[in-house]
This record gives C-alpha cells, structure tokens and sequence, in this order.
C-alpha cells in the first residue's frame, strides 16, 4: 500500500521473484544458444536465425506460463505467490519478444532495397492468402499490446485508469497469446513440418485453455445465490453459518453480477467488495491477519467493518449490509459506498 | 479451501517454509520444463543443407549477359559441354543489374565469390574486379554464347526462392519464416529461382522469368515461399534451365 509512487517498492519477495525470472530466461536463452546448434540435425544455422529462435522460443513459453499462473492460483491457492509480481513477468516477456523482434529485422529486414521497418510492412503482403499470409503482422499485434501492457503496468496507470479499466486493457494479453499462436502457425509451423513443433504448440494451446476452462467451472459451480426477500433492499442468500470457515472468506455470486467477500473473524461476520482496490485480487481468498481482511496478492489490507485500510493508508471497497436468518446469513445485494461502516453479525458462542 | 493460517503468503511478510519449498520445486520445475520444451521444439528440425560462401574471390572471364538477369556466360569446355552460366549479384539484396548494364554483351572479367549448394552456384560480385572489361580477352576472343534452346512446355512442383539466400547466403534461406527476406532479395534484383525437390538427388533449379523472357516483376512475389505448380515453357542457356511463365501460370497447392 504504497502513500506514494517509486518505480518500484522492492520487497525481499520481489527480489527473490525477480532473480528466478531473470535467471530462468538468462539460462535459457544461453543454453540454447550454446547448445541448440549441435542439437539440430542442421548445425550450421545462421547465428542471427538461432537467436530469433532463441528469443522468440523463450518468448512463447514464458507467455504459456504466465498464463497458466492466473487459473492455477484459482485452482490452488500454494501457486498465489507466482501470482504476485506477475507484472514484471510480463515487462520481462516484453522484452525477450523485442529481443526477437530485433533479431528479426537486423537479420531479413536489413541489407535490402528498403529501409527495415518499412520492409517488416511492405515485403510481404499476401494477406488474403492463407499459404502466404504475411504472419510477422499478428507478431507485431502482439508486441503491441505486450508493450502497452508492460508500459502500463506500473500502479500509476492502476490508479489513473482506474482498475475496471486498467484490468479491461491488461485482458488483451489473451489477444496477444492468440496471435502468437496465429504467428507460430502461419509462420514456422508452414515452413517446418516437425511433429515436435506441431504437438508442444498444441500443448500450450491445450494447457492454457484447459486450466482457464477449469477454474471457470470451479467458479460456476458456487453459483449465483438464490434470493430470498426483496423488501427495502434486494436481500439474497449469503452462506449458511455453519460453513464459514474460521479465519478465511466465503466468495458470494450476486446476482447483480459482481461478488462479495464474507469474512468470520472474532465471532463475528462481515461482507466487503470481493475486489481489492489495488488490482481486484479475490479478497474472499485472502486471510484475516491483524484484525484485518488481507488480500491475497499484494497484502493490501481492509478492515472488515468498514472497509477502509488501516492508517496511514486510504484505499477503501465496498462494504454490504448482512442480515441474520436463522442459521443463515442475508446480503443486500447492493452494495455500499466504499468505507461505508455496517455493524457486523455478532454470532453467538460455538455457531 | 484448506490451508492453515501460516501457509498463507503476503507479499511483504517472510514467505512460510513449507510453502517456500513448494514454491522452490515450482520455480526449478518450471524452468527445467520451459528449457525442455524450447529443446524439444527443435527436435525433427530439418537439415538446412551445407551451402554457403565458398572458395574464396576469384576472377573469371567470359561473356556479360544483363538480362533476363545479370549472368556470365562461358565457353564450353570438356566437363561442360554446354558451356557455364554463371548468375551474378550484390552484396546484400541487391542485384548486380547496375553494375553489369554497362557491359552487356562485352568481354569481361567478374571478380568476387561463389555462394554454392549441392553444386548450384551464385557469384557475389565484389572484391578487386567487380565487373571490368576483361584484361585479356584474347582467349575467348571468338566465343559467342549459344542462344536459348527451347525444351518445351512443362508443369512444375516446388518453391519459389531468392536465388542468394536459398543456396546459403542465409540458413535457412527458404520456407515460410524466410518468406519476407525471400521477397526483400528479389525487390532488390535478385534472381528468382524455382527449387524443385527430389527424393534422393540434389533439388533442379530453374531461373523464373516471364512469358517474354525478361525479368520478374512484382506480380510473383506473392507466390515465394509456399509450395507451388508452375506451368511454363522450358529453356536452357548454357547449363542453366530456365522457366518462362507467368503469374497466372503459377498456383499454390
Ligand atoms: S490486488 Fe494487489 S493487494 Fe490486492
């Protein structure tokens, strides 16, 4: 919860994040490098080609994995800290991309009638054809949006965008995957006929898809709670007491689309925004410590009355009025201002 | 979801042990399998071929041809008995059309180096030479080139190349990824080339050329680097086949 914005607040975890990053890509792009040239039936590839290959393999597995991070934190929480700092994964995808976009036009581009960059555009054209189809422009698409992401990723642009729309912006890095896929296929994929390439392209497409179509059906399956009563406000079913965990949260479906979060702490309940203001992480995943709600992500804390992080920090969510129903808990499905306090349900010894 | 109150991480609080070595098995594994995977993409790569830049500058002495492109023509000999036909170019994606219009048809001598794969060859003009009026013309003083002989009409399968990067300027030097490069080369006046591939022998290459036998233009760069069928008339200068043909004679399969 930063009162102020640094390039970067480091944190010992980010240090330790970073440095695996760092260090996982730095190996690969060597050994591959050193190693890929002897591994090839084709030993004497040019050197400006291998390192295309290098940059622009090491940039679609690294794009395969941060993607598969979102659903996998869904699916378990243990994999929530990959999660955390996953923007500098991307700002570092961005530039293992740019590094094989230079390769690119330092290499085919360059030495021509043309100056490069007007070249990437106009020497190849065919874009009706599906056997000629010019796939360097879904590469450069993709480098687009993966350089707006990493340009926006700082919490500036959370702030100044607000986080519907910064989320909104940052959602095309799924377009940015479909293009890579549409530039592995139209490009490599047409002009080399390995199964190897073939399948394990396959395989990122078959594991991104199959974790996000997973976590959905985990999501669906708490589905949106039934309402019970719509006098002076639109009160739906919550949770039943006795499934409210100790110290965690409960997620609630509402049926005006968004979701809160149901927090037991000290013998009492209450209900927030599901949607941390810094960056909409899930707070019903997150954990009372200090008294307070804290999301799972980056450790922004609410408290649980009214929302508001405690000071010096001014970052609120919304808050929902509960209602006791016999062994059951009622939401108002509209929400409160942000910061609005509401009395929590004070529960008895032992519910 | 079950996790007990110290498994949970928070960015800025010391990470809990057991889930710092879940977190350590995740980061190795992940590495090792994005290593893997950028091996295993490379498995079943093909062989690029052996061509290159080879042997060195040397200088040879024939006759100047500028078009359909720039070609030295030389006279038979016993291992050639149609005479050589060597194609010419710049450095770079550049065609030497420049340079060798001022010579058409004369004497000259060509200085530079052979780019050559399985026994098709290029010449990169450079060096001391470049292209001059040869020195000492006496020997092939009476040579005059042999015209086209005309071999008849044929239907062709392979891939259109840029005749430079395909016999090893770059390696690879064709297929789709190559595509933009490809078509960069024969903008820049590089001659085209059709490799038609073989099962067990060396690809047949074929100087593309249109109906009327002249250069190119633009119209066949949409057509390099998928496979294709070509249907054109056959020609032979020298020891080198060329294919007259035309955009709408061409189509991918
Ligand atoms: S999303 Fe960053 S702390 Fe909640």
């Amino acid at each position: 919860m930063s009162v102020q914005y640094r390039p970067v607040t480091w944190t010992r975890n980010k240090i330790t994040y970073d440095l695996v990053l760092g260090f996982g890509i730095a190996a690969f792009i060597i050994l591959f490098l050193r190693y890929a040239p002897g591994w090839l039936e084709s030993p004497r590839i040019s050197g400006p080609q291998l390192r295309m290959r290098a940059f622009g393999t090491c940039a679609f597995l690294l794009l395969t994995i941060v993607l598969s991070i979102g659903p996998l934190a869904r699916l378990d929480s243990r994999f929530l800290p990959l999660l955390y700092n996953r923007r500098h994964f991307g700002v570092a995808i961005f530039f293992v991309a740019l590094a094989h976009a230079f390769a690119v036009t330092g290499w085919y581009q360059a030495f021509g009638p043309l100056d490069r960059y007007v070249a990437l555009l106009a020497s190849s054209t065919a874009v009706t054809s599906w056997q000629a189809f010019p796939f360097e422009y879904l590469g450069i698409f993709a480098l687009g949006i993966l350089f707006t992401l990493a340009a926006t990723s700082h919490d500036f642009w959370l702030t100044f965008l607000g986080a519907p729309l910064w989320k909104a912006i940052h959602m095309s890095v799924y377009a940015a995957y479909a293009a890579i896929i549409g530039h592995i296929a139209l490009g490599v994929l047409q002009a080399e006929h390995s199964p190897w390439l073939l399948g394990l392209t396959g395989v990122s497409v078959g594991l991104v898809s199959a974790l996000h179509i997973a976590a959905g059906l985990r999501e669906q399956e708490a589905s949106v709670a039934p309402a019970v009563s719509d006098s002076e406000g639109n009160w739906v079913h919550a949770a039943y007491i006795g499934d409210l965990p100790d110290e965690g949260g409960v997620t609630v479906f509402l049926p005006t689309g968004e979701k809160a979060a149901l927090f037991r702490y000290d013998g009492k309940v209450s209900a927030l925004s599901n949607a941390c203001a810094h960056q909409n992480g899930p707070l019903a995943e997150g954990r009372i410590i200090d008294g307070c709600v804290t999301c799972p992500w980056h450790g922004y804390q609410y408290r649980p009355e009214d929302g508001c992080s405690p000071a010096p920090f001014t970052e609120k969510v919304a808050t929902y009025r509960l209602r006791r129903n016999g062994n059951r808990l009622l939401i108002d499905a509209n929400a409160l201002p942000p910061g609005t306090p509401v009395p929590p349900i004070e529960l008895e010894q032992g519910a | 979801m079950s996790r007990s109150s110290n498994e949970f991480f928070v960015g800025y609080l010391k990470t809990p042990p057991k889930l710092a070595i879940f977190l350590t098995v995740v980061s190795v594994l992940l590495t090792g399998l994005g290593i893997g995977g950028g091996f295993a993409l490379l498995a079943g790569q093909p062989d690029y071929g052996n061509g290159g830049f080879k042997g060195g500058y040397k200088e040879h002495l024939g006759v100047l041809q500028a078009a359909p492109y720039p070609m030295l023509r030389l006279p038979p000999d016993e291992a050639h008995p149609d005479g050589r036909t060597i194609l010419l170019s710049n450095p770079g994606k550049r065609g030497a059309q420049k340079r060798a219009a001022k010579h058409d048809g004369q004497i000259v001598d060509v200085g530079g180096v052979f780019i050559t794969r399985e026994g098709t060859r290029l010449l990169q003009v450079g060096g001391a030479a470049k292209i001059r009026p040869a020195k000492e013309p006496a020997s092939i003083q009476d040579f005059v080139p042999a015209a086209d002989v005309p071999l008849g009409p044929v239907t062709l399968r392979g891939e259109i190349v840029d005749t430079k990067c395909y016999l090893g300027a770059m390696l690879p030097g064709e297929g789709k990824v190559h595509r933009a490069c490809a078509n960069l080369c024969l903008m820049g006046g590089i001659p085209p080339m059709l490799a038609v591939f073989h099962e067990n022998e060396a690809p047949t290459l074929l100087l593309l050329t249109n109906a009327a036998g002249e250069a190119f233009d633009a119209e066949i760069l949409d057509y390099v680097a998928p496979y294709v069928s070509v249907t054109g008339d056959l020609y032979r200068r020298g020891d080198l086949l060329m294919l007259r043909t035309d955009a709408s004679r061409i189509g991918f399969i």
